[in-house]
């Protein structure tokens, strides 16, 4: 299932949502997104999309030097992302009943038809 | 999970993808492109540690892919900068594969020099903190350059702030190794520091050669001076004292009149009527200009009878055993004598209406057919 289209429209909430239960760096995060059950979620997307969260005041940053490599920069949520994510959680629950619902009325439609 | 232990040649990979990344993404403001490549490069090292190299992938679809989620203004809106900033990067990638190839060609050598060049580093800290104490004191004319550069107060505050921070610098406690991977100015400049610290041991080299040959020449002259102390010491002259003309310590003096003609036992006073004494030291004699005789040249000063002179010239003097003064030598075979004049005759000299007071003076020095040669034909000391 190619779900790169789909993903698109929920990276902010699945990234907010991710963090809201730990902090994380990038490639921590992405781990626990494919993990969770989106494979196809691309580094890049996940990274920028930090980077947006983090630039709208939704995500604080901070950096965790390494004795032997270069430093790791974890993410957190903040106030503000915890509103934006309770928001969308909202709009996500209200979207996809909805959407579950036209597919499941179409699907029975299909099937009566 | 904060530490990460990175093979070094996943560490190059990834810096090259990142650089390449970096490149991409070269348009956008450098605040921002540090913002958003920082904690990129351990976060992909994870990455390729997990999945491999391959899963790094094609860095322009990553940078576009991260330009586009990043919700950031493709390059071509901004084109107009995209030059000016490509520099840094280009310029940091040029570096790093400098550095890779450096890398690899140490690791093949035989012997661990790579490893004996990096424990080597602390000695390079220590010498480049001396290297700059010493071109500053040669830009500044502070102070001479000694070996040691501790003769000086400043010059051990600077040769100690200077170790402190090329140490600091060293360890990359002052610019963290990282930042500075990433500020390819501050990287440029580094390396030019280093270079001009190379390039200058040439100039330090010279300046301390002659800071040497003068501490030599002054050691000399004090060597010659305690010399003499110990020589006349039953005179009792004190150091810094007699006549010196350009640094050089005159021992006799052969007065001429205004004729030219040489003079013999002339008192000299200064201004305020102090005689003008000279001090002269029990002098080598040399069969040859490198071959010292084991017999010395004793100066005889002139008397009152109750008192010596140091002020009356020429000085007498004789070749002796011993530097001490005899006081039977004028009743020796071999008294002390005025010797030759350096010069038989100088330039007639007058000045209008002064009238000369040694002509024909009863002292003038007579001496018939004279060899042009100074008594110290080798004008050298001991």
């Amino acid at each position: 299932m190619d779900t790169t289209q789909l993903l698109k429209g929920v990276l902010d909430l699945t990234v907010l949502a991710v963090v809201e239960g730990e902090d994380g760096y990038g490639y921590d995060i992405v781990r626990r997104l494919r993990d969770g059950g989106l494979p196809d979620v691309g580094d890049a997307s996940v990274y920028g999309t930090l980077r947006r969260l983090y630039s709208a005041g939704a995500l604080t940053s901070y950096v965790v030097p390494s004795g032997s490599g270069p430093h790791r920069k974890y993410y957190g949520i903040t106030t503000t992302g915890r509103s934006q994510l309770k928001k969308q959680r909202d709009d996500w629950s209200v979207f996809s009943t909805t959407v579950t619902a036209i597919l499941n009325n179409a699907s029975l439609e299909g099937v009566t038809a | 999970m904060s530490t990460i232990d990175i093979a070094p040649e996943t560490l190059s990979a990834v810096r090259a993808f990142l650089d390449a990344v970096r490149g991409e993404l070269a348009d956008l403001d450098p605040d921002e492109l540090s913002e958003i490549a920082d904690g990129l490069e351990a976060d992909l090292a994870e990455l390729v540690g997990d999945q491999g190299a391959d899963a790094l992938g094609d860095p322009v679809a990553y940078a576009a892919e991260l330009r586009q989620a990043a919700d950031l203004a493709p390059a071509s809106a901004r084109a107009g900068r995209f030059r000016r900033r490509a520099v840094g990067p280009l310029l940091g990638g040029l570096l790093d594969a400098v550095r890779e190839r450096w890398d690899r060609a140490i690791a093949v050598v035989p012997g661990d020099v790579g490893g004996i060049l990096a424990s080597l580093q602390p000695v390079w800290w220590v010498a480049r903190a001396w290297i700059a104490v010493q071109v500053g004191g040669l830009a500044f004319g502070a102070y001479e350059l000694h070996v040691v550069p501790g003769q000086s107060p400043v010059g051990v505050g600077a040769f100690a702030v200077a170790l402190l921070v090329s140490i600091q610098l060293g360890r990359q406690k002052l610019v963290p190794a990282e930042r500075l991977r990433r500020a390819t100015g501050l990287r440029v400049l580094m390396i030019a520091l280093n270079v001009f610290a190379i390039a200058s041991v040439p100039s330090v080299a010279q300046g301390l050669r002659h800071a040497q040959d003068d501490l030599q020449n002054r050691a000399s002259a004090r060597g010659v001076q305690q010399g003499y102390q110990q020589g006349i010491g039953s005179v009792g002259v004190t150091s810094h004292a007699g006549m010196y003309v350009d640094e050089k310590w005159v021992s006799n003096i052969y007065p001429y009149d205004a004729r030219g003609n040489p003079l013999v036992g002339v008192q000299l006073f200064n201004q305020i009527g102090q005689p003008l004494n000279v001090i002269s030291q029990a002098e080598c004699t040399y069969k040859s200009p490198d071959t010292p005789s084991d017999k010395v040249r004793v100066y005889y000063p002139w008397t009152t009878g109750a008192t010596q002179n140091h002020n009356v010239f020429p000085l007498a003097s004789r070749v002796q055993d011993g530097t001490d003064p005899q006081s039977n030598a004028f009743n020796s075979t071999t008294p002390p004598a005025i010797g030759q004049f350096p010069l038989t005759h100088v330039p007639a000299v007058s000045l209008p209406g002064i009238r000369t007071t040694t002509q024909g003076a009863k002292g003038a020095y007579q001496a018939g057919s004279r060899p042009n040669t100074p008594v110290n034909a080798f004008n050298q000391g001991c």
